[in-house]
C-alpha cells in the first residue's frame, strides 16, 4: 500500500464488476479523502449504484478491493452509512426508535440511545416528532429520518444514492441546505449520487463523472465554489463555466451509450 | 337365395319364439342389498351368499361394509340397504325418534360369551373398580353392560371413570396401564383376554336382563327396509330360507361353516371355531316364539334400560317394529 | 345520479336479516312436516337441546373443553412456527432441508394421526392437543415462511447496513416485518385448528363439541349434531372478532 492508499478515507482499488457479460464496473481506481463531499454523476445505468454497493459492502467485486478507512471491505459494515432513495425506514418503529435502531444493534442501553437519537432528530429539524411513525410523514420528513438514522450510527462515511429524487422541488432544496449544513459541522466523508448537474455543483466538493459501457469514471473534476453556495455563487460565471464543461462531457457520454444500443 | 317376405317373416317369427323360450333363465336373479361386516351376526348371510344358497333361490346379495351399526342403520334410512343385521341398541335409537322406515323380521343368535368386561392384575371384582379408570366403546353393547355391571356392584355414575374409546385402540390402552380396565367384543376381546395377568370381571351372562330374559345388552336383529318389504314380500320370503339354512350350518356342521368364513372374517380358525359354537343359531322355527314372546320384553326392558342410563330420551314400543309375517 | 353504497350499518342489518330469514324458513319447513324430523331437525329442536343443557349445567363444559384444547394446540403450532418459520424464511440451505419433510406433512389429514399420537401420548388431554398440533403446523409454517420471504429486502439491507447481525435481522426486521402477513395468515389456520377438534375428541373425551357430535350420531339424535355443528360456528366467528381485534392493535402503526 502506498502513501496515497494510506491517507485516504476510502480507496477503490483496480475494481471491476461484471453481471456475466455486462461490464457495470471496470478499471475503477480512485482514493476519496476524509472530508470530501463526492458526487457521482451520470446517465442511468453507468455503475453509480453499483459502485455504492461495493462500498457498504451489500456486493463483492469481481476483481479488485476497496478499503475504508484503513479496513478492507468484505461483508456489509455499519462504518459506511447508507441512506436509500426509498427511505427505508422500518414502518413498525417510531421516528425515534427507527433513528436509534443502528445503537440498539450495538447493544447500547436504552435511555442513552434515545438521548443520542433526540439530538439527532432535532439536528434534522424533526423535534416534536418523535412519537410519530413513518406512514404519518410527508416524503421529505422521511428522508431526514433517514439521515437522522444514519447520522446517529456515527459512521466514518455516508452514502446516499440520490436521496432526494423522490421529492419535490422546494422540499429538495430546503433538504440539499440541511445536508450541507450537516455536513459542515460534523465534516463526514459523503458519497452522493445524483443525475443532476445543479445538484452536484451545488453539494460537492468534487465531481466524479462517470460513463456506462463499460462502467468507469470518465473525468474528476474539483469544484471550487465558494461555500456557502448561495444565489450569489449559484448565479456567478465560474458556475456556468463548470456546468457547461460538465455538460459536454456527459452530453458526450450519453450520445455513445445510446449509439451503442441502437445496434 | 332370394329372400322373400314370406321368408323372412317366418324366420324372424322362428328365431324370436326360441329367444323367447332362453329368456326364463336369464330373468332368474333378483338383487337384495344387505349391509354388512365381519361381526358374527352377519356370518349367515355371508354364508347363504357364500354357500350358494341365495343363489339357488335365484338371489343376488349385493354386500355392503359398513364398520359400525349407526352407519348400517343410516343406510337403512336413506334407501342404501335393504336388508341387513344390526345390533339393537342403534335401531331403537332411531325408533325412539320415530323411524318407521324399518322393521324386525327376524333373530338371528344369541351371542352371550363373546363380549365382556375384562380387568388388570390386581382387580378381582367390579366393586374394586371404584374410583378406577374403564374403557369401553361409548353408544355400544359394551357400554351398557359397562353402566349395567356397575351398577349392580353399587357403584354409582361419577364414581368410576368411564372413558370413550374405541375398539382397536383399547387394547393398547390396557396393556400399557392407562386404563385399570376394557369392555370390548370379539376380536378385541379375545386378544385383550391374551394379556399376561388379566381377568374377566363380566360378559353378557352377567347382565341383568340376560339373567331374566336372556337377553344381551345389544342383541343382533334381522332388519328388513318396510318400502322393499312391501314390494316384494316373496323375495324376502325366498330369502329368509336361505338365510336359515345357513343359520342351521352354522349351528349343526360348525366346523365346515368356519372353514367358510375364515377369509372373509380373517381370523384364525381357533378363534372362529369359537365365535361360531360361542352364539346360540336361532332356527326358523323358533323364530315366532322369539318374535311374539318373553325376548321381545326382554327387548322392551333394554330400551327402558337404556332411557335410565340416559342413552336415549325414550323408550319405543318394541312390538310395533316386529314383523313375524315373513318366518 | 350516483348511487350511493349501502353504509355498514346498512350491511351489517341485511346480513342479520338474512340470518334470521333462513332460520325461519328451516323452521316453517320442519313444521310443515314436510322433511322427517331425523333427516333435518327444526332450529327450535337444536335451542330446546341448547336449553337442557345450560339448565343441567353441561353447555359450558362442552364448548370450554372444545375451546381449551383447540386453542393450546393452536398456540403451540404457532409458537413453533413462527421462529421456525421465520429461520427457514431466511436460509435456502434450511428450506432445502425441510421443505419435503413439510411437504410430506402438509396434506394429512388431522385424523391420521391419531393412532401415533394414542401410541406416543396416551389417552391423555396431550394427545388431543398433539392433534390439532398437527392439523395446523405445516400449514403455518408454509405461511410463515411466505411472509418472511415476502419482508422487503431494502429493509434487511438497511439492518445490516446500520450494523444488524444475522439474528438481530430476524428478530428485529423479518419478525415485526412478516406480522402483519403472519397475523392474516392465522386466521385461517385458527379455522384449520376447529376442524380437528372431533377428530381430536375421537378417543378419550368425555365432553366438547367434537365429543357432543359423534356421540349424538350414535343415537341418531341429530338435533344434538346441528347443535354441536352450530357452536363451533359460532365459537369460530367469535374468536375471529377477538383476533381481529388484537391483530388492530399489534399493527396499530399501520393506520
Amino acid at each position: 500500500m502506498n502513501e496515497q492508499h494510506k491517507r485516504s478515507m476510502i480507496s477503490v482499488q483496480g475494481i471491476a464488476k461484471h453481471y456475466g457479460d455486462f461490464k457495470a464496473l471496470e478499471r475503477v481506481d480512485l482514493e476519496i479523502e476524509k472530508g470530501e463531499f463526492v458526487v457521482l454523476l451520470g446517465a442511468s445505468g453507468c455503475g453509480k449504484s453499483t459502485l455504492l454497493n461495493l462500498v457498504t459492502g451489500f456486493d463483492k467485486p469481481t476483481a479488485g478491493r476497496i478499503v475504508v478507512n484503513g479496513r478492507e471491505v468484505n461483508k456489509v459494515d455499519p462504518h459506511c452509512g447508507m441512506v436509500f432513495q426509498q427511505y427505508a425506514l422500518f414502518p413498525w418503529l417510531t421516528v425515534i426508535d427507527n433513528v436509534a435502531f443502528g445503537l440498539k444493534m450495538k447493544g447500547i442501553a436504552k435511555a442513552e440511545r434515545l438521548q443520542v437519537a433526540r439530538r439527532f432528530i432535532e439536528m434534522v429539524g424533526l423535534k416534536g416528532f418523535e412519537d410519530k411513525y413513518p406512514n404519518a410523514l410527508s416524503g421529505g420528513m422521511r428522508q431526514r429520518v433517514s439521515i437522522a438514522r444514519v447520522l446517529a450510527n456515527d459512521p466514518d462515511v455516508i452514502l446516499l444514492d440520490e436521496p432526494f429524487a423522490a421529492l419535490d422541488a422546494m422540499t429538495r432544496q430546503v433538504l440539499q441546505d440541511e445536508l450541507l449544513q450537516i455536513y459542515e459541522k460534523s465534516k463526514k466523508t459523503i458519497i452522493f449520487i445524483t443525475h443532476s448537474i445543479d445538484e452536484a455543483l451545488l453539494l460537492s466538493t468534487r465531481m466524479l463523472i462517470m460513463s456506462a459501457r463499460p462502467g468507469r469514471v470518465v473525468t474528476d473534476i474539483r469544484n471550487d465554489l465558494p461555500m456557502p453556495r448561495n444565489a450569489q455563487v449559484q448565479l456567478s460565471p465560474r458556475y456556468n463555466e463548470l456546468k457547461g464543461q460538465i455538460w459536454d462531457t456527459v452530453q458526450s457520454e450519453v450520445m455513445r451509450s445510446l449509439q451503442a444500443t441502437s445496434h | 337365395m332370394t329372400l322373400n317376405r314370406r321368408s323372412f317373416i317366418q324366420k324372424s317369427a322362428a328365431a324370436s319364439f326360441a329367444g323367447a323360450l332362453s329368456l326364463p333363465s336369464l330373468a332368474a336373479e333378483q338383487t337384495v342389498k344387505y349391509g354388512g361386516s365381519p361381526w358374527l351376526g352377519h356370518y349367515p348371510a355371508h354364508l347363504a351368499m357364500a354357500e350358494g344358497y341365495l343363489k339357488e333361490v335365484g338371489i343376488h346379495q349385493d354386500w355392503q361394509s359398513f364398520a359400525t351399526s349407526s352407519a348400517r342403520m343410516s343406510a337403512f334410512m336413506s334407501g342404501g340397504v335393504d336388508i341387513g343385521c344390526a345390533g339393537i341398541v342403534s335401531a331403537l335409537a332411531l325408533m325412539s325418534r320415530g323411524a318407521k322406515q324399518f322393521a324386525i323380521i327376524a333373530i338371528p343368535e344369541n351371542f352371550g360369551r363373546v363380549e365382556g368386561l375384562v380387568a388388570r392384575k390386581g382387580i378381582a371384582t367390579v366393586a374394586d373398580l371404584k374410583g378406577k379408570k374403564i374403557g369401553v366403546t361409548f353408544a355400544s353393547s359394551t357400554h351398557l353392560l359397562v353402566l349395567d355391571v356397575l351398577e349392580q356392584a353399587g357403584i354409582k355414575p361419577g364414581e368410576a371413570d368411564v372413558l370413550n374409546i374405541p375398539g382397536p385402540e383399547l387394547q393398547g390402552a390396557i396393556k400399557t396401564g392407562q386404563i385399570d380396565a376394557a369392555a370390548a367384543w370379539t376380536p378385541h376381546f379375545d386378544n385383550i383376554l391374551r394379556e399376561p395377568g388379566v381377568k374377566l370381571l363380566a360378559d353378557d351372562s352377567q347382565f341383568s336382563l340376560y339373567k331374566s330374559f336372556k337377553v344381551t345388552p345389544g342383541p343382533d336383529v334381522l332388519l328388513v327396509r318396510r318400502e322393499f318389504a312391501a314390494q316384494n314380500r316373496e323375495l324376502v320370503q325366498r330369502y329368509l330360507s336361505a338365510y336359515f339354512k345357513a343359520s342351521d350350518l352354522l349351528r349343526e356342521q360348525p366346523e365346515k361353516a368356519s372353514q367358510a368364513l375364515l377369509k372373509f372374517t380373517g381370523l384364525n380358525m381357533k378363534e372362529q371355531m369359537s365365535a361360531v359354537t360361542g352364539s346360540d343359531w336361532y332356527p326358523q322355527a323358533q323364530q315366532k316364539e322369539l318374535l311374539t314372546g318373553d325376548f321381545v320384553q326382554g327387548l322392551q326392558k333394554l330400551a327402558e334400560m337404556l332411557v335410565k342410563h340416559k342413552q336415549i330420551d325414550k323408550a319405543p314400543v318394541v312390538k310395533d317394529w316386529i314383523d313375524a309375517s315373513f318366518v | 345520479m350516483i348511487s350511493k353504497a349501502p353504509s355498514r350499518m346498512a350491511l351489517a342489518a341485511t346480513s342479520a336479516a338474512s340470518v334470521l330469514f333462513f332460520i325461519a324458513l328451516w323452521e316453517a319447513v320442519c313444521r310443515a312436516g314436510l322433511v322427517d324430523p331425523i333427516f333435518l331437525p327444526p332450529p327450535s329442536a337444536a335451542l330446546g337441546k341448547a336449553a337442557a343443557m345450560l339448565g343441567d349445567g353441561t353447555f359450558w363444559p362442552h364448548i370450554l373443553a372444545s375451546a381449551r384444547r383447540v386453542m393450546i394446540g393452536f398456540l403451540a403450532a404457532t409458537a413453533v412456527a413462527i421462529p421456525l418459520g421465520i429461520f427457514l424464511g431466511t436460509s435456502s440451505f434450511a428450506r432445502a432441508v425441510f421443505d419435503p419433510i413439510l411437504s410430506f406433512l402438509r396434506p394429512l389429514p388431522s385424523m391420521s394421526w391419531i393412532p401415533l399420537s394414542l401410541l406416543w401420548f396416551g389417552i391423555t388431554e396431550t394427545q388431543k392437543y398433539s392433534i390439532v398440533f398437527m392439523g395446523c403446523f405445516a400449514p403455518a409454517m408454509v405461511y410463515v415462511i411466505e411472509a418472511t420471504r415476502n419482508v422487503d429486502p431494502l429493509l434487511v439491507r438497511a439492518a445490516q447496513n446500520l450494523g444488524a447481525n444475522r439474528w438481530q435481522v430476524m428478530k428485529e426486521v423479518i419478525l415485526p416485518g412478516s406480522l402483519s402477513q403472519i397475523l392474516s395468515g392465522f386466521k385461517v389456520i385458527l379455522g384449520l385448528a376447529w376442524t380437528c377438534v372431533i377428530a381430536a375428541e375421537l378417543v378419550a373425551a368425555r365432553e366438547g363439541l367434537g365429543f357432543l357430535i359423534m356421540n349424538g350420531k350414535e343415537f341418531f339424535q341429530t338435533e344434538v349434531v346441528v347443535l354441536g355443528m352450530v357452536l363451533i360456528s359460532t365459537t369460530v366467528l367469535i374468536t375471529d372478532f377477538v383476533f381481529r381485534h388484537i391483530e388492530n392493535w399489534v399493527l396499530r402503526w399501520k393506520q
